[in-house]
């Protein structure tokens, strides 16, 4: 494609700026911030679209911004069109239609172009010129390097270098290398090799198990043993010590087959038999004696006591008497006490009644009720009393308000007009006022008649008509009357303050009359009360003669006499009372004295009523002795008769034991005498059994686990000496298996914590977690490696075929380029060497080869240039062959560090590449711009810095 | 004997793999949640126990696969064992069958099982009966690791009478990569008519029979690594006799694995990138609940952010890490992007170039583990066996050679 114009508006700084280009090489001229930049960037632009972040939107707004461009394509069309910022497909529009290019326009505009490969591809400026003259200079320049990064895009020796350099920081295979790979893994084995510590694995478990329970086996054996042991030793350790009692049970046992071989001997119920009657005979003989002394001195101790008969005859009065006695005498005391209170309110009594005027009175009870008053008459007085009362405030209240009323009347009376209206108020007119208004009338007609009469009310120039002036006339004279009858009636009406002193007066005269009314009723009350008194008075007097009080007893008077009457009377009630009480309490004193006095006359006594009652008590103490011996008596009868009839059964008793003994003696062939021989061997041989017995019971005890028989048997069997020696053979084998226990308890214990330890550890589960993440960590790394590896092996693989399938064609242009920009002093290039060793060589006009490090600086770049464009034009070349557009290369300022013939040469060799394909140079060196316009003519130049050429 | 028991609950697990490691942790950059994640499939195990206790099971059958086998830790069996003594004393029967990571797993030899825990017989099918629940049990464990005939075959037919439930740890056949194991088909177990099929050994929940003689896989407890994804847990399973089991999922994990694969199509630069690997996470957590939850970036596909993305894969990982919540982590990102073929930035030609290239490497394996000999020291190479990058295996060499491939493209395209 070539770019035949491109028209900026708005872009960057430039708001309508045209620019035309040429078809071959187009030289732009432009000084600093002309806008070189801003082409080159829209350029860019037009044919990768623009970006997000583009710095070019700093006039205006991104979506403001427009680059429109006419474009020859390959085949010879020519489109024209606009790119905005807007989304595809209405970034890049038609300019004619104003609507999105076809598909065929865009993919053929944008094919393979994003910023970066389309300048890096198609472009190359100062810097990167100088930089990659300097790379050829280290030698580190590589044909293939900068065409295949020329096709791809990429540095590819920046990422050829970031590859090793990836692969040499994850893993370089050495030991103690510090690659993140070997370090990695040296974590990981630490880990594996920490768990393997850490995990109680289920064999070792299993063999610490075996172990545990071998052992413990081995234990319980060697138990048993020890047991066995232990048994025999204990065993023959107690024959040892039974030795002695066998040999005491061997003596005795001869002794008793002796006796046994003497003679015939009591059974042993004969024996208990013979034994026991023997006994209780000797007890029997004392017994009886015994009981004979027992009663002889019941009968004697009987005899001795002495009852009185007639006392016990009596004993239910005694005991009734005796019984009562504590009551008597307590009422008789208190018979006693009431006698002296009763002096002592008879003496009361008498003092009330002489205060109320019975004097030297004997009986005062009796009088008592000579000046007693009935209930209805004390009521009676009492309620006349209470009216006396009453009656008496009644009087002082109406005699106050008598009091108050006159005094009332009498301010009233004082007060201004209250004699009545002065007779000069009487009349209702004001004379004065009515002649004073009589004259005023007067003069109002007067001033009437003489102002129409006299004509000085007449106008003089207005002739009035007659009937107006009449009319005129009457009013006037109205008027006048009017107010002459007003004044009148004026002076007609009464003065205010005259009203003022009859309305006063007449109130006056109403006080006076109502108080005068007032007094009245409070005298009429008072006249009531005191009516009301004199009527009192004729009842009290009627009611004292009746209920026999004195003449002229007062109501205060009355009050107390009766309050004595009452004082008296309760006295009265209360001597009575006591009397009555005395006299009951004698009546019970007096009723046993008489019940005593009838027992004396039973006993046949005769006793003062002053002395019965001691007399009962010593009679009462007679009769308890008497009965105190009766029953001691029959106690000691009863005692007398039992040791009678138990002496009698004891002798019984003798009897029947002395028939027993003969009858054994006859059982066994003796008489009565010969028992004692057969009890006495008896009883030996009874002796010799129970001496027997100990050493045997010794022997029981010492092996309750035999059988006696069997004990003596092997007693008998045994010789003592020997025994001893297999007691200490046997003591010295237990020690031996009890020393195995204890070493074989120990590996047990042991065994058990081994098993212990391996079962309690934790954690290898938590290890086997973190070995698991380191080796994941590992795997990362190894796959990352592997990848990288093997994208550098594809990269270098990649390279090296490039190189080996496009060095010639590539070298021999490139080598072409430099000799015309070296002006034949350098003629050509070839590579040199083999595989990763090859390097580039430049070919001198005298023939021989120059490494590219011997270069001159500006030299280097020359070459650079050459590389570069035969690269370029490979591209463009394979461009073309895949169909696809070719793009117009853009150069800036290249030729800075050329010489001014190197200058002219590269402008010329420009302009020749230019007649294939369109180049764009941009420079701000006026020498280039002047150069261009020398040269063959095939360029076209343009400046930037001339306005108007823009415009 | 007639039961009168009806439908006993049982809990049908598999594939506990009590303390097998949760793969590439280390990565997570999160030691809290690292921590937390380590006892994980201990803790799946505990809320398999809880499950059983608290939904009144009356039997938990274990299809095999207790343990890892080349995991010899006494202390992961015993951890086990307490588990069974919870369940014996709330009461609950257990059945079991070894799979072939328990016959190789020497815990399985040595440790004494709770009584009453029924471990089925590895020499025959064996049958047992629980004659509370009116339920019987047959099954088969595994005696060596490559138990590689039918096991099914010789499975006895159902017992009238009793809820039937078979035992078996198996790979199917039809379900690729697994069938090694004791082989068999799905006829060969509906053919047992049993009212119920417990399977272990897929570590995939997922139905194989339904109808009268249903047969489940419950998959595993925990998902382990990025393979093995989503929900995992046990079933609970209500079955009566001659009736079809009522069967539903009960998760018992306590962390997630997911691996997310953002569409990367149009993503033009690592923004869009960052912003799509958003869009997915979030959908993702929503499906997590309160679990947490880590997750794998697999970038791939042609992208136009290819060469970006390539460029600087620290910002990536960094990106995706600052992008998730606390409780989530990010396992890794696998950078496998290239440019779209039509890219403007590269040579079409050059690409295809390179993609001919690395399948020619790709399909010369002899080559390419010539190039990657330097691994074989330190014991590296071994280290990757069975994993996802076993060297050993030509297909895993291809795979590292096309991404090989396609990570030059992107970066010739950069």
């Amino acid at each position: 494609m070539r770019l035949d114009s491109l028209h900026l508006h708005p872009y960057g700084s430039l708001s309508n700026a045209m620019l035309e280009l040429g078809e071959g090489l187009t030289v732009v001229h432009g000084l600093n911030e002309a806008g070189k930049s801003t082409l080159l960037s829209a350029y860019a632009d037009l044919l990768c679209g623009i970006p997000l972040k583009t710095p070019m939107a700093f006039r205006v707004d991104r979506p403001k911004l427009r680059i429109q461009a006419s474009v020859t394509m390959d085949d010879g069309s020519t489109i024209n069109v606009i790119r905005t910022s807007k989304k595809a497909p209405n970034d890049l529009l038609d300019a004619e239609t104003s609507k999105p290019v076809t598909a065929e326009v865009r993919e053929a505009l944008m094919q393979a172009h994003v910023h970066n490969s389309l300048m890096t591809q198609f472009g190359l400026d100062h810097d990167r010129l100088v930089a990659g003259g300097r790379q050829l200079m280290k030698g580190q320049g590589d044909l293939a390097d900068i065409v295949f990064e020329a096709r791809s895009g990429t540095d590819v020796r920046v990422l050829v270098d970031r590859l090793e350099n990836r692969i040499t920081e994850l893993f370089t295979p050495r030991k103690n290398s510090p690659s993140v790979l070997t370090r990695a893994n040296a974590s990981r084995e630490d880990l594996d090799s920490a768990l393997k510590d850490t995990m109680a694995t289920a064999e070792a478990v299993e063999t610490a198990a075996a172990r545990r329970t071998q052992f413990e086996a081995e234990l319980e054996r060697r138990r048993l043993e020890a047991a066995r042991l232990r048994i025999e030793h204990a065993r023959l350790t107690q024959l040892v010590g039974s030795w002695p009692y066998w040999e005491q049970y061997r003596a005795r046992r001869d002794e008793l087959e002796q006796i046994e071989a003497s003679g015939p001997r009591l059974s042993s119920d004969q024996l208990r038999t013979v034994a026991e009657a023997v006994a209780r005979l000797d007890q029997i003989d004392g017994e009886i004696r015994k009981e004979n002394t027992t009663a002889e001195n019941a009968q004697r101790e009987r005899s001795g006591l002495a009852v009185d008969e007639n006392l016990i005859a009596v004993q239910p009065a005694i005991d009734t008497l005796g019984k009562d006695k504590p009551a008597a005498d307590t009422a008789r005391a208190h018979a006693t006490e009431l006698g002296g209170g009763v002096a002592r309110i008879h003496t009361e009594l008498t003092e009330i009644l002489g205060r109320l005027g019975l004097q030297g009175i004997d009986e005062p009870v009796a009088a008592l009720t000579s000046i007693a008053v009935s209930d209805d008459r004390l009521a009676d007085l009492n309620s006349l009393a209470d009216e006396s009362d009453r009656l008496s405030k009644d009087l002082h209240k109406a005699q106050h308000a008598v009091e108050e009323a006159t005094a009332q009347l009498e301010a009233a009376e004082r007060a201004p007009g209250s004699n009545g209206v002065p007779s000069e108020l009487v009349d209702e007119v004001d004379p004065i006022a009515v002649a004073s208004a009589r004259g005023h009338r007067d003069m109002l007609w007067n001033h009437v008649r003489r102002t129409w009469l006299d004509g000085v009310a007449v106008p003089v120039e207005v002739g009035p008509a007659p009937a107006d002036l009449a009319d005129r006339y009457e009013a006037s004279v109205g008027d006048a009357d009017s107010a002459a009858d007003d004044l009148v009636d004026e002076a007609g009406q009464l003065s205010d303050e005259q009203r003022k002193r009859i309305e006063t007066a007449a109130a006056s005269q109403a006080t006076v009359s109502e108080r005068r009314r007032a007094l009245s009723r409070t005298e009429q009350s008072l006249a009531e009360v005191k009516q009301l008194l004199a009527d009192w008075r004729t009842a009290w007097r009627v009611a004292t003669d009746a209920a026999g009080l004195p003449p002229g007893l007062g109501v205060a008077g009355w009050r107390e006499r009766a309050g004595l009457l009452s004082d008296a009377r309760d006295v009265g009630e209360g001597l009575r009372r006591l009397e009555r009480d005395r006299v009951e309490s004698a009546e019970v004193g007096a009723k046993w004295d008489t019940a005593a006095a009838a027992l004396a006359t039973r006993l046949g006594q005769s006793i003062e009523s002053e002395q019965l009652a001691a007399w009962f008590d010593k009679t009462k103490a007679d009769y308890e002795r008497s009965k105190s011996n009766q029953k001691a008596a029959e106690v000691h009868l009863s005692n007398q008769s039992r040791a009678l009839e138990r002496a009698a059964r004891l002798r019984e008793e003798n009897s029947r034991l002395e028939e027993s003994l003969e009858k054994v003696a006859a059982e066994n062939g003796v008489d009565r005498g010969g028992l004692g021989v057969l009890v006495e061997r008896t009883e030996s041989h009874s002796k010799a059994v129970a001496a027997l017995g100990e050493p045997e019971g010794q022997l029981r005890a010492r092996h309750p686990e035999t059988t006696l028989d069997g004990l003596i048997g092997e007693l008998a069997s045994r010789d003592r000496e020997q025994l001893g020696v297999d007691l200490d053979a046997a003591k010295d084998a237990l020690d031996g298996a009890e020393d195995a226990v204890t070493a074989t308890h120990e590996d047990a214990i042991g065994a058990r914590k081994d098993l212990d330890e391996l079962t309690g550890r934790t954690g290898a589960e938590a290890l086997q977690q973190e070995l698991s993440q380191a080796t994941a960590q590992v795997l990362d790394l190894v796959e990352d490696w592997a990848t990288t590896r093997l994208v550098h092996h594809l990269l270098t693989q990649e390279l090296r075929a490039y190189l080996e399938s496009n060095r010639n064609p590539v070298l021999e242009r490139a080598g072409s380029y430099l000799s015309r920009l070296t002006q034949r002093r350098f003629t050509g290039l070839r590579a040199d060497g083999e595989g990763t060793d090859r390097s580039l060589v430049v070919v001198g006009a005298d023939g021989a080869d120059y490494e590219t490090t011997a270069l001159s600086e500006g030299t280097a770049s020359q070459l650079y240039l050459a590389l570069s464009l035969a690269g370029v034009l490979e591209v463009e070349q394979e461009r073309r062959e895949a169909g696809l557009e070719t793009v117009p290369i853009m150069l800036d300022d290249v030729l800075m560090a050329f010489d001014d013939e190197r200058a002219v040469s590269a402008l010329d060799l420009l302009a020749e590449i230019g007649e294939e394909r369109q180049i764009v140079l941009f420079t701000h060196h006026a020498a280039v711009k002047e150069q261009a316009g020398s040269t063959a003519g095939a360029a076209r130049v343009v400046s930037l810095a001339a306005p108007a050429s823009l415009q | 004997m007639e039961s009168d028991k009806l439908m006993p609950r049982i809990i049908h697990a598999a594939d506990i793999h009590l303390d097998s490691p949760l793969q590439g942790l280390g990565r997570l950059g999160d030691a809290g949640l690292a921590t937390e994640l380590r006892a994980a499939t201990r803790r799946a195990y505990d809320n398999l126990v809880q499950l059983c206790i608290d939904e009144k099971a009356g039997l938990l059958v274990i299809a095999g696969d207790i343990y890892d086998g080349d995991w010899r830790s006494y202390e992961t069996g015993e951890y086990f064992v307490r588990g069974l003594h919870r369940l014996r004393d709330s009461g609950i029967e257990v059945a079991l069958v070894y799979g072939n990571h328990d016959a190789e797993s020497s815990i399985t030899k040595r440790l004494t099982m709770p009584d009453g825990v029924r471990v089925l017989s590895t020499s025959e099918p064996e049958s047992v009966n629980f004659p509370d629940l009116g339920v019987m049990v047959h099954g088969q464990g595994y005696d060596v690791r490559d138990v590689l005939k039918n096991l099914a075959q010789h499975y006895p037919h159902r017992r009238d009478g009793w809820v039937n439930v078979g035992v078996l740890h198996t790979g199917i056949q039809g379900i690729a990569g697994h069938a090694k194991y004791a082989p068999c088909t799905v006829d060969d177990l509906t053919a047992c008519d049993y009212e119920y099929f417990a399977l272990g050994h897929i570590h995939q929940c997922g139905e194989q029979a339904g109808g009268d003689n249903p047969v489940w896989f419950s998959g595993n407890l925990q998902g382990r690594h990025p393979r093995e994804t989503g929900p995992k847990g046990a079933l609970v399973v209500d079955v009566e006799p001659s009736s079809p089991a009522q069967v539903r999922f009960a998760e018992c994990d306590v962390a997630r694995w997911e691996v997310l694969e953002p569409d990367l199509t149009d993503c033009e630069d690592v923004e869009d990138v960052i912003d799509a690997m958003t869009s997915e996470y979030q959908t993702a957590l929503g499906r997590a609940g309160d679990r947490p939850l880590v997750v794998r970036f697999q970038l791939g596909g042609q992208t136009p952010a290819a060469g970006a993305l390539d460029a600087d894969p620290d910002r990536v990982l960094a990106e995706a890490r600052s992008l998730i919540r606390a409780g989530s982590a990010v396992d890794k990102v696998v950078l496998d992007v290239s440019p779209p073929v039509s890219s403007p930035t590269l040579d079409s030609e050059l690409a295809a170039q390179v993609t001919d290239a690395a399948q020619v490497l790709a399909a010369d394996p002899a080559k390419v583990r010539e190039i990657l000999e330097d691994l074989r020291k330190f014991g590296l190479w071994r280290l990757t066996k069975d994993t996802e990058i076993d060297l050993d295996r030509d297909e895993t060499l291809a795979s590292l050679v096309q991404r090989a491939g396609r990570r030059l493209t992107a970066n010739l395209g950069a």
